[in-house]
């Protein structure tokens, strides 16, 4: 009988313990990159350097530059130590709630998200390049040969719902910071973020049902295993290939509902200053842009998760690559789940870098725009979408 | 203590102190925050109990979609005119004849069905205990299998409410079919 820790087996609290802090620390260090990468894909994209100039001294006259990655600890610092600026009138408990609103949501929906297969820690320590770590590879052979676990914090029946459930406290965010500001332009910000994301929300929702139709799951575990397997033996059933409609809608809403450029009217420069986060200064106002920011990486988890199989690579199944001009490739489980790992990483900065280059290649639409996009275009062709898949399926098809 | 158990007070006692901000707070926004505490955690309640699709159509309907609409109507509110700040003392005996009565129903049902059967919460807690509930118990298929049969009359009915309730919205307005006022 195993230790327990507040009823939980302290095997999986640690395990998940490890896991869980692995993702939040992936999902942070994310942010970060993006907060980089802002600033040098749009400098490539407008001919510039980008952030060069923060570095650290070294001896000999030489600096430590990291390619402006040094710039970003410059800013950190930098808002923390500036004098915290607060409106003369203002809430100031929903002022201060509103950033854990905007926060917390962007951090917590990416519990669902497998992010490799099973991994069985008996096996996955028997990698000849993994034999010298000392301790583990013998506690785990000796005392839970069968022990294995998912990479994914919660395997929720509702996967799909709870992410849909999580996204939608973001919009609170919104509201209460341009509310609770008392200044006009990010009440204007607060309004337009409130509508936008609500309109956008229903055919986000829309365009994924064409998914769970399909797959006949919800959970993001089973449709990634759906994923997996094979049309006419070599195609990769990803949701790119069986929903491509849906996955250009979904694109859409995405970036509509994470208020980045063509959408970005709740937040416009050039209208109402900053829009709802206008009234924040120092490291609240950073808070803000970095839960965009992780917002951005989640939109592209959700892209890779549910259109492009996930952790899953082509033809790899749990003992190697089996391919379909009948070739085999043995490899050891280790190999395998680092593989996953590597291929869903892979896919997420691929997607990472699409929605950056939307965001600098695009100029933003009028309001009247948007909305018509989202209730006008984006809406009935989901629904298009959505008939002809249920006929397709009733049909017999895939 | 039970990992379970804890969590079942901290969302017990969130749950309760949401109510008596939204009775208590001066300003309807915090009203509001506070209903919106209370919603989440009732829905962390559920999800205590293995109800993971009721605990997340809790946050999607309530938390995500009618809380929204109640803060965006506060927010164009003037809430520095004096009439939402007065208090509403004057109604304070309808809601006390209203809570008494409700009190009473709910202790006098909860006698009928304890006196019926004693161990009615014990066997409810054992249906509930993941190690001896149905399979899928909670989840997504057994909830949408039930709306869509048992309950869809029920279901459907609300939904004629509902449009009833927007139509009464339009004629309360007055709006005309070109969607102009009415003088």
């Amino acid at each position: 009988m195993q230790s327990t820790i507040l009823g939980i087996n302290i095997v999986y609290f640690w395990t998940y313990f490890f896991v869980a802090g692995a993702i939040f620390i992936f999902m942070f260090m994310m942010g970060a990159v993006m907060s980089w990468s802002e600033r040098k894909q749009s400098a490539q994209l407008q001919d510039r350097i980008g952030a060069n100039r923060a570095a650290i001294p070294l001896p000999f006259g030489k600096k430590l530059a990291l390619w402006g990655f040094i710039n970003n600890l410059a800013d950190a610092i930098k808002c923390l130590i500036k004098e915290d600026f607060r409106p003369q009138a203002y809430d100031k408990l929903m002022y201060n709630l509103a950033i854990f609103f905007a926060f917390i949501p962007a951090v917590l929906a990416v519990a669902v998200v497998p992010f490799a297969g099973v991994v069985k820690p008996a096996e996955f320590f028997q990698a000849w390049y993994l034999k010298w770590i000392p301790w583990l590879p013998e506690y785990f052979a000796a005392n839970l040969p069968d022990f294995s676990f998912r990479v994914q914090v919660a395997n929720l029946n509702v996967g799909l719902l709870f992410i849909f459930a999580i996204g939608g406290l973001n919009v609170f965010g919104s509201i209460l910071a341009g509310w609770s500001s008392n200044n006009k332009f990010s009440m204007m910000g607060g309004l337009r973020a409130a509508s936008q994301m609500i309109s956008y929300e229903i055919s986000m929702g829309m365009s994924l049902l064409g998914i769970i139709f399909i797959y006949q799951h919800i959970d993001l575990w089973g449709l990634v295993q759906a994923q997996s397997d094979l049309a006419w033996g070599w195609l990769p059933k990803w949701g790119i290939f069986l929903q491509p409609l849906a996955f250009f809608l979904f694109i859409a809403a995405a970036v509509a509902e994470n208020k980045r450029m063509p959408f970005d009217l709740p937040e416009a420069e050039s209208e109402i200053i900053s829009g709802y986060f206008l009234e924040y200064s120092g490291f609240k106002m950073l808070l803000f842009m970095f839960a965009e920011f992780i917002e951005i990486v989640f939109v592209a988890i959700m892209l890779t998760t549910l259109f492009f199989g996930g952790f899953s690579v082509p033809w790899l199944m749990a003992d190697g690559f089996h391919f379909p001009w009948g070739s085999y490739v043995p490899l050891s489980h280790a190999s395998v789940v680092i593989l996953q790992i590597i291929s869903f990483q892979l896919k997420v900065f691929f997607f990472c870098w699409l929605l950056q280059q939307l965001r600098w290649s695009l100029p933003r639409f009028r309001y009247d725009q948007v909305m018509d996009l989202g209730w006008k275009i984006l809406l009935p062709l989901s629904i298009v979408n959505l008939i002809i898949t249920i006929i397709i399926v009733a049909l017999g098809g895939f | 203590m039970d990992f379970n158990v804890l969590m079942f007070y901290v969302f017990g006692v969130t749950a309760i102190a949401g109510g008596l901000v939204l009775f208590f707070a001066k300003h309807p926004i915090r009203s509001a925050m506070g209903l919106l505490a209370s919603m989440l955690a009732l829905a962390g309640m559920y999800a205590i109990l293995q109800a993971h699709a009721i605990a997340v159509f809790q946050v999607i309907i309530y938390a995500g979609a009618i809380m929204v609409l109640i803060i965006y109507f506060i927010m164009l509110l003037d809430i520095q005119s004096e009439e939402y700040l007065r208090k509403y003392n004057k109604l304070l005996w309808a809601g006390g004849i209203f809570l008494v009565a409700i009190l009473t129903l709910f202790i006098y049902k909860l006698y009928n069905i304890l006196s019926a059967s004693p161990d009615t919460f014990t066997t409810i807690s054992r249906s509930i205990d993941p190690a001896t509930a149905p399979e899928e118990f909670g989840g997504i298929k057994p909830f949408s299998k039930g709306l869509l049969t048992n309950y869809l009359f029920a279901f459907e009915f609300v939904s004629t409410l509902l449009f009833a309730a927007i139509v009464a919205v339009i004629s309360i307005v007055q709006l005309d079919w070109k969607g102009r006022k009415n003088e």
